[in-house]
């Protein structure tokens, strides 16, 4: 179906011989906005690091088809030019490298995969200045090594400004909200918003509702035990505010 | 029998004020035992190592294994690659067979010579099975013979062996023969020739698969004879699934002439079985001239052979006039992991140099090193250790650390590690660091009313904690008096 | 005789073969002596150090059999073409080696007053003294050692260079020293570089090692010698861009007095087997001394580097960093000893080694070593071995760098630390690019390796 920007399914995977994932079926469309939630241990982490082709995961069944792209087939940086991005839930530093020289890396990377010539110097440093804006980024940072000595705010920040200048089809944030004071929080809902339009689609991976009270899910999916055991509107968030994952737990647990 | 009169065993309190005593002073395990004692002359040849053997009443294999070392080690030089300054030893000199007399071996406590119970006794060494409330199992070694082991019976309700090495010959043999010299070769050293010729007993111990030994195993050794060495082997096999936790102690009568220990000791650990490995060494170590105190020339080595097997080396060094040893591990199989926690400490003319080899040779292995150097007076403290990944082995993981305190201007502390690594997915860490107690943490203390010498006992136990801790209870209170010991008069 | 006695003693037949014939200036010849005899008292008692890498130990490097220009047949050298050094713009002081023989250029007939760089055959005659005793201080310390690199060197020099600032002179620009090996058959070629800084003088020393023979084996014995007099500053830079055939026993030997500064730092990009030795000793009060060394090793390329730093004066400084790259089979050593003497009070020495294993056959062996015999002291030393990060890699590549250029960039930054503590600016920002085009160049060399192994980036752009 030509509508279809991811499709999941039956997803299993694992780390170390033990499976987390056991039968992931998803499917997201341009536009949409998916949150998944879940209590810790649930395989939220899980899902993204394999849908991003992170190695330490290994895939034992299933498929993830991207806008016609056999994703799992796909290297972790081929999964990027395709437009896939992620936030990641504990950004790593990078001592030595800085954030400029990371991104120009980066840029330059996906444009030579889509066959465009590399940005010069100016045009690139004039779209990085614009980038920035969005999630008030400090000019300072970019000449620092990335997240070296960035505070957990900077950090993720430094992530979704990374995602405006990748200009991703398809985002995953992994727990972004955790470890952020209000404002910081504010200032990446309101960056990952300003990015969306109707072609692009964002999965927000998080434990609480708070951050959905700042990025609107059109769809709330509940992981437990590496499967998606219920699917809702934006009301589920809220009864999970209300109830806690116990009921869904038990639900689960005596069927 | 001797002509010793019967004394009264020592209550727990007594042995107790033993320990205490010991804080006291000088070295307090310097007496002598009055026990008659069946000595071999003096020398070493081929015809001695078919004495012990005879003596010994051994089976002809063993005898071959003797054999074999003895002609392999003529044709070797001791090593001279440590940093410690050996006089020449005179290998003719020395006697390599004493054992205290008796016609057979003892079949219960009243068997035993009133003398060596009176010398365990106060050595604070529980021979005495009603004694041994601490749930230690104990097998008490004095020169060269295995005098007398306890909880025999209990522990071989759960198939544990944990016996003399002569007695597992004679009980034993098929496990003895399959295990010997399979971790440490008669070739493998100078002084593991030498022990692997002459070796007189030590302890053996088996625990049979899925077992935890519930108690701890150890063992004291004593050397008591004037002009002798000892030579004892000990050699543990944990089978699948086992545990235990083993001890060894060890302590020496002053005497003016320097005594040889040249020991070896052998692990093997199968799948997810674990052992530990427990030293407090109190050899004499000479008095603060440097005359006489034991050479301490020890060989130990275990080999995790199964499947995520562990082996811990705990050591607190705090005797001997010349340390020389180095207990590692041989990390085989995979997911098996190795570790190495050490004190050492030296005073006065004390040398020594230790350390371990941690060989990786399985995928996913792990070790930790943490090596803690004490040195005070004009003593020389090394630390020397290899890490070695070999090509094959993939996500091997090392962290070393290794600090030395400096306690006097005269004495050295010493580092010498070696990191060879020859697989790409390996990552090694190593990091040491050098520093001396600081005036202000002793003015501090001082002014808080605690004098000099208890500060720095305080501040080297705290500098040593992250070993200490890793003692069985029992050995850990020892071990802190050890140390503050060795230490007395060293900061002027 | 034993095997090692019989490597040396080669060397010292085909010296007694010209006895007599050598036409060598005074200083030279005095130095040949002492080294003969240095030489005849190691040779007999080597034993090959077991912590060294075995190919770059000197009974591997001398063993072969190669020819030395003792009798000065004159080789040609068209020193001006051949000079393509990857650090041009200097604006400095330049004299060539080429082989063993030394070729001033213009740039050495107007140096500024107090500033002496010459041949060792042509010494001023109130410096021959000085010198000739810091080379036989060293020569018959190197006894000692049981090192015969320096004794060989002594043996066998003909010519070397002077680099001398006099009491009070202060050298901005520096003194580039370019060595160039071209052999036609297999040649060892002495070179020997005295550097010595008077009281309260500042030198800038950098030294280059080029080699334009990727099909015959060379080998270059270089000795570098100093003496940094009280309060005096010397800065030492060694850029080593060899061929696969080169190969290289270098030997650093140094004495500071009080208060006096030392950096030394050395970079392995191209070569074959490269062994240096360090062996400074702080004899005087307040010395600071600064040893650095980037190696970035491929295709079957060897390099060990070993410290020795005796702190025998009271509140010495010391920091040394030492950075290894391995790609392919290459193989890295590092041996580093700090050596607190007993009454070295207050000294501060530091010492980090830190390795990165990137070729799935690649090898490093690492020991540092700490002896120390003074309580009053601050000494530490760290040492890593191991792959790039892997989170780091996967960070990289899930923003869509591809594995290769975030293997190069994680490299690069790794050896950043080390460029940056060079404190000759020029210098610094050359080198970057250098190690970068290196690390270019590495990351695609053993399947394009045919003579010059991965150097073309290199090569080509300068």
């Amino acid at each position: 179906m030509s509508d279809e920007l991811l499709k999941v399914t039956d997803l299993h995977a694992g780390i170390e011989g033990k499976e987390i994932l056991r039968g992931i079926n998803l499917t997201i469309r341009p536009g949409e906005v998916h949150a998944i939630m879940g209590p810790n241990g649930s395989g939220k982490s899980t899902l993204s690091g394999v849908l991003a082709g992170d190695p330490r995961f290994t895939v034992t069944s299933g498929q993830a088809v991207f806008h016609g792209v056999d994703l799992l087939s796909l290297s972790p940086e081929d999964r990027s030019h395709e437009g896939l991005f992620l936030s990641f839930q504990y950004p790593v530093e990078i001592p030595g490298v800085t954030m400029v020289n990371f991104m120009r890396a980066a840029v330059n990377a996906k444009r030579k995969y889509l066959n465009e010539p590399p940005l010069s110097a100016n045009e690139f440093l004039k779209m990085m200045r614009q980038k920035r804006a969005i999630v008030e980024l400090d000019n300072k940072l970019a000449s620092r090594s990335v997240n070296e000595g960035f505070s957990g705010g900077e950090k993720k920040r430094n992530e979704i400004f990374q995602m405006a200048v990748l200009e991703p089809r398809l985002s995953i944030l992994d727990e972004t909200d955790s470890g952020l004071d209000i404002d910081a929080l504010r200032i990446v809902a309101g960056g990952v918003n300003k990015l969306r339009t109707g072609q692009n689609a964002t999965i927000v991976i998080t434990h609480y509702q708070r951050l959905l009270d700042y990025i609107k899910p059109d769809v709330v999916h509940i992981l437990y035990k590496g499967r998606i055991v219920y699917t809702g509107g934006p009301e589920l968030a809220l009864e999970l505010e209300e109830k806690g994952y116990d009921w869904i737990k038990e639900q689960v647990d005596n069927n | 029998m001797n002509d010793t009169t019967p004394q009264v065993p020592a209550t727990p309190s007594e042995s107790e004020q033993v320990i205490s005593q010991a804080t006291s002073g000088e070295y307090k395990y310097g007496f002598t035992s009055d026990i008659d004692t069946d000595i071999i002359p003096a020398g070493l040849s081929e015809e001695v190592v078919r004495l012990i053997s005879r003596k010994k009443g051994e089976p002809e294999w063993l005898l071959d294994f003797r054999l074999k070392a003895f002609r392999y080690w003529l044709t070797l030089t001791p090593p001279d690659w440590a940093h410690l300054d050996i006089p020449p030893i005179d290998f003719q000199s020395i006697s390599y067979f004493a054992a205290p007399k008796s016609k057979t071996a003892p079949k219960s406590l009243e068997e035993v010579d009133p003398a060596l119970i009176d010398t365990f006794n106060r050595l604070g060494i529980p021979i005495e099975e009603q004694k041994a409330l601490s749930g230690m199992a104990v097998d008490a070694v004095m020169d060269s013979v295995s005098v007398k082991t306890t909880h025999k019976e209990r522990l071989a309700e759960l198939g544990i062996i944990f016996c003399s090495f002569s007695e597992a010959v004679r009980e034993y043999p098929d496990l003895v023969r399959k295990y010997l010299g399979k971790v440490v070769s008669y070739r493998d050293n100078f002084y593991a020739a030498l022990n692997s010729a002459v070796f007189s007993d030590g302890s053996f111990v088996y625990i049979p698969k899925g077992v935890r030994c519930p108690m701890e195993l150890s063992t004291y050794f004593r050397i008591n004879a004037s002009g002798t060495g000892q030579f004892e082997r000990t050699l543990i096999v944990a089978d699948d699934d086992a545990y235990v936790s083993y001890l060894e102690g060890c302590t020496a009568p002053m005497r003016d002439e320097n005594q040889l220990h040249a020991a070896i000791v052998e692990i093997i650990v199968e799948e997810r079985a674990e052992v530990k490995y427990s030293t407090v060494q109190n050899w004499y170590a000479g008095d603060a001239q440097g005359r006489g105190g034991v050479y301490n020339f020890v060989t130990k080595r275990g080999l995790c052979r199964g499947d995520y097997s562990k082996l811990s080396w705990t050591q607190v060094e705090t005797g001997s006039a010349i340390t020389w040893k180095y207990p590692s591990c041989i990390l085989a199989g995979e997911g098996s992991v190795g570790e190495f926690y050490s004190v050492a400490v030296t005073n006065n003319r004390q040398q020594a140099d230790t350390g371990t080899k941690m060989i990786h040779t399985g995928s996913n292995t792990r070790s930790t090193i943490v090596s803690k150097g004490i040195s005070a007076g004009c003593s020389q403290n090394s630390y020397r250790g290899l890490v070695k990944v070999a090509k094959d082995a993939t996500g091997v993981r090392n962290y070393t650390s290794c600090d030395s305190l400096l306690l006097s201007d005269t004495c050295g502390a010493h580092t010498f590690p070696v990191i060879d690594v020859a697989n790409p997915t390996a990552v090694v860490e190593h990091e040491a660091t050098t520093s001396k107690i600081s005036e202000q943490q002793i003015f501090y203390c001082n002014q808080r009313g605690i004098p000099t010498e208890e500060a720095v006992a305080l501040i080297v136990n705290g500098y040593a904690r992250e070993v200490m801790n890793k003692l069985p209870m029992e050995f850990a209170v020892e071990a802190q008096k050890l140390l503050a010991i060795t230490l007395e008069n060293s900061v002027g | 005789m034993s095997k090692y006695a019989q490597v040396f003693g080669q060397y010292l037949d085909l010296c007694r073969q010209v006895e007599g014939r050598r036409a060598a200036a005074p200083l030279i010849a005095r130095l040949n002596k002492a080294g003969a005899e240095a030489l005849g008292r190691i040779a007999g008692k080597y034993r090959p150090d077991p912590m060294a890498v075995p190919q770059t130990r000197p009974d591997s490097l001398f063993a072969p059999d190669y020819g030395v220009n003792l009798m000065r047949v004159d080789l040609p050298v068209d020193a001006a073409a051949a000079f393509r050094c990857g650090v041009p713009n200097l604006n400095s002081y330049v004299g060539i080696v080429a082989n063993d023989a030394f070729h001033p250029t213009h740039s050495l007939q107007s140096l500024p007053e107090g500033l002496t760089v010459c041949s060792l055959s042509a010494v001023p005659e109130h410096l021959v003294e000085k010198v000739i005793n810091i080379l036989i201080h060293i020569v018959d310390n190197s006894v000692e050692t049981g090192d015969p690199t320096e004794a060989l060197n002594a043996l066998l020099l003909s010519d070397g260079i002077l680099i001398h600032a006099a009491a009070g002179v202060k050298v901005d620009k520096a003194v580039q020293i370019v060595n160039i090996s071209n052999p036609a058959t297999p040649m060892l070629a002495p070179r020997r570089v005295v550097v010595i800084a008077e009281d309260d003088a500042g030198l800038k020393v950098l030294l280059c090692d080029h080699s334009q023979a990727p099909t015959v084996e060379h080998l270059s014995v270089e000795c570098v010698s100093v003496d940094a007099a009280k309060g005096s500053s010397i800065e030492i830079y060694d850029i080593e861009e060899g061929q696969p055939t080169s190969r290289r026993a270098w030997r650093l030997n140094a004495r500071q007095a009080d208060s006096s500064r030392l950096s030394v730092a050395t970079a392995f990009l191209q070569g074959g087997i490269s062994g240096n030795g360090f062996h400074v000793e702080c004899t005087g009060d307040h010395t600071q001394t600064s040893l650095s060394g980037l190696a970035i090793c491929a295709c079957g390329q060897v390099v060990d580097n070993s410290v020795t730093l005796v702190h025998k004066g009271l509140h010495g400084t010391s920091r040394q960093n030492f950075k290894s790259a391995l790609y392919d089979d290459a193989r890295g050593g590092f041996g580093g000893k700090i050596v607190v003497a007993p009454g070295a009070m207050f000294t501060d020495a530091a010492q980090s080694n830190k390795n990165l294993i990137i070729g799935d056959d690649a090898r490093m062996s690492t020991a540092p070593q700490l002896e120390i015999y003074c309580d009053e002291v601050k000494c530490s030393h760290g040492a890593t071995t191991g792959s790039l990060d892997d989170r780091a890699m996967f960070y990289m590549q899930s923003r869509g760098i591809p594995a290769e250029e975030a293997r190069r960039m994680l490299t690069q930054s790794f050896m950043s630390d080390v460029v940056d503590s060079i404190s000759f600016e020029v210098l610094r920002q050359r080198m970057h690019v250098l190690v970068e085009k290196r690390l270019s160049g590495a990351a695609a060399s053993c399947d394009t390796c045919a003579t010059a192994c991965g150097s073309q980036p290199l090569n080509t752009e300068l």
